[in-house]
């Protein structure tokens, strides 16, 4: 039953990222759900779900978009990755520490979009319009980040309750 | 002490295998260029029957407010729009005229090449599902003759070309991508470039001459060079024009003449088939 719940939060998440999202875009920036995504479980996934749950959403990011493929998977994977290693000796919990949390991740996600987008593709993009986009990229996040956070905890608690698990965090 | 090395060594693996895997995805698509991925085509077909769901529900949305809720001037913007037919009417006779004289030049022209080419219509159902990507999902695939490098185009000029094309699905790249070139040349002087995306909603008009009478409003147009696009077809406006003295080139700012951000429907432009 949770992986079902899962998979459609999952196809939900994409298909909202993918069709109507643009219409809340500023500047053509618009707020990453699948990175948000990943953070919130890599933070409340048990064991290291997060790592597995980081590398999936990015490959499939990777599927539904034009760019070099393997890019999602990668930034993807690590993010997962470092939210597993870590989610026991950091506080993501209160506007502050997610703000943050976001905010780091996206420049990470950012600079590594970047980087392979010129390097291994070649593409020609001014760095002060890519730093100022992954910027406004970052800050977004993280405003979407916590109404996302606020919504996936209601939803993680309400699964607990009615299938009580070991795959999520309890509190 | 034992349990924590091992955990470190075990995350250690994790971190070298997701660089790899990373790698080898990026290596594969290098490598295989525009080639279909057969798992980019499986997540593409999954998805697809929820983007043309929410996209539907979306545009029957915003037809509710387009049509009843927005009703505020449309009195005025009926007064304005009879004065635009009035205009756009003479307009529309001087140009038939001038339409007429050309049919008769054309007749005299031995034009072999020029052949009618089919287009398709297609519904844009999604969009990149990244920030840094232009690129938009349609619902037509290689079930209805679509494949890799065909044209896409509006009523108001080219828009992009397949990347990808699945069953029922493509992907088209948009010329504001920052990969996209269009071999291109300016309608009045024929003063040759290469349009090339941005990353932002303008594109860049590359490697036209310092010497080139370059104009604000000056239309630009597909060059046929490339085999992507036919000859012809409505690129963009020039909106900026920087000549530095130092430089070979110009620095041109061209704005796509199809609004990229409001796409619905456009037409795919087959290839001309050869009569046999």
């Amino acid at each position: 039953m949770i992986l079902l719940i899962f998979v459609l939060v999952l196809v939900l998440l994409f298909a909202v990222q993918t069709t109507f999202l643009e219409l809340f875009s500023v500047g053509g920036v618009m707020p990453d759900l699948a990175l948000i995504f990943v953070v919130y479980c890599g933070i409340h996934f048990l064991r290291n779900g997060g790592i597995g749950v980081g590398v999936l959403v990015g490959f499939i990011q990777d599927c539904l978009s034009g760019a070099l493929f393997g890019v999602n998977t990668l930034s993807k994977g690590l993010t997962g990755l470092f939210f597993s290693a870590l989610k026991d000796k950091i506080i993501v919990k209160g506007i502050l520490p997610i703000s943050f949390f976001l905010v780091a991740t996206s420049l990470f996600d950012g600079v590594i979009y970047f980087s392979a987008l010129t390097s291994l593709m070649g593409a020609q993009i001014k760095g002060d319009f890519m730093f100022s986009r992954i910027l406004v990229f970052a800050v977004f996040n993280a405003v979407a980040g916590l109404f996302l956070f606020y919504v996936l905890d209601a939803g993680r608690q309400q699964l607990h309750r009615k299938f009580p698990n070991q795959v999520l965090r309890s509190t | 002490m034992p349990i924590r090395r091992t955990k470190g060594k075990h995350l250690l693996v994790v971190l070298a295998g997701i660089v790899l895997v990373s790698l080898v995805l990026m290596t594969i698509n290098i490598r295989h260029g525009k080639n279909n991925l057969f798992f980019e085509s499986m997540v593409v077909w999954a998805f697809s029957p929820v983007q043309n769901l929410l996209t539907n529900t979306v545009d029957s949305i915003s037809d509710v407010f387009d049509h009843y809720f927005f009703l505020v001037g449309v009195s005025r913007e009926n007064e304005r729009l009879l004065l635009e037919i009035d205009r756009l009417s003479r307009k529309t006779n001087e140009l038939l005229e001038k339409s007429k004289y050309g049919e008769r030049i054309e007749k005299l022209i031995d034009d072999v090449d020029q052949k009618e080419r089919p287009v398709i219509t297609a519904e844009v159902i999604g969009r990149d599902a990244t920030q840094w990507s232009k690129m938009v999902f349609i619902n037509k695939g290689t079930k209805h003759m679509i494949e890799e490098n065909l044209a896409v185009i509006t009523d108001a000029g080219i828009i992009g070309h397949v990347i990808h094309a699945s069953a029922g699905t493509s992907k088209v790249l948009l010329i504001t991508d920052s990969r996209s070139a269009v071999d291109s040349l300016f309608q009045e002087t024929r003063e040759p470039g290469v349009t090339v995306g941005t990353g932002k909603d303008v594109c860049e008009m590359k490697f036209v001459s310092i010497e080139a009478n370059v104009k604000v409003g000056d239309e630009v147009l597909s060059s046929g060079l490339g085999g992507v696009f036919p000859k012809g077809l409505m690129i963009g406006r020039v909106v900026d024009v920087v000549k530095k003295k130092q430089e070979l080139f110009q620095d041109i700012t061209v704005v796509p003449s199809a609004d990229l951000s409001r796409l619905e429907e456009v037409l795919i432009v087959l290839p001309v088939k050869e009569d046999s």
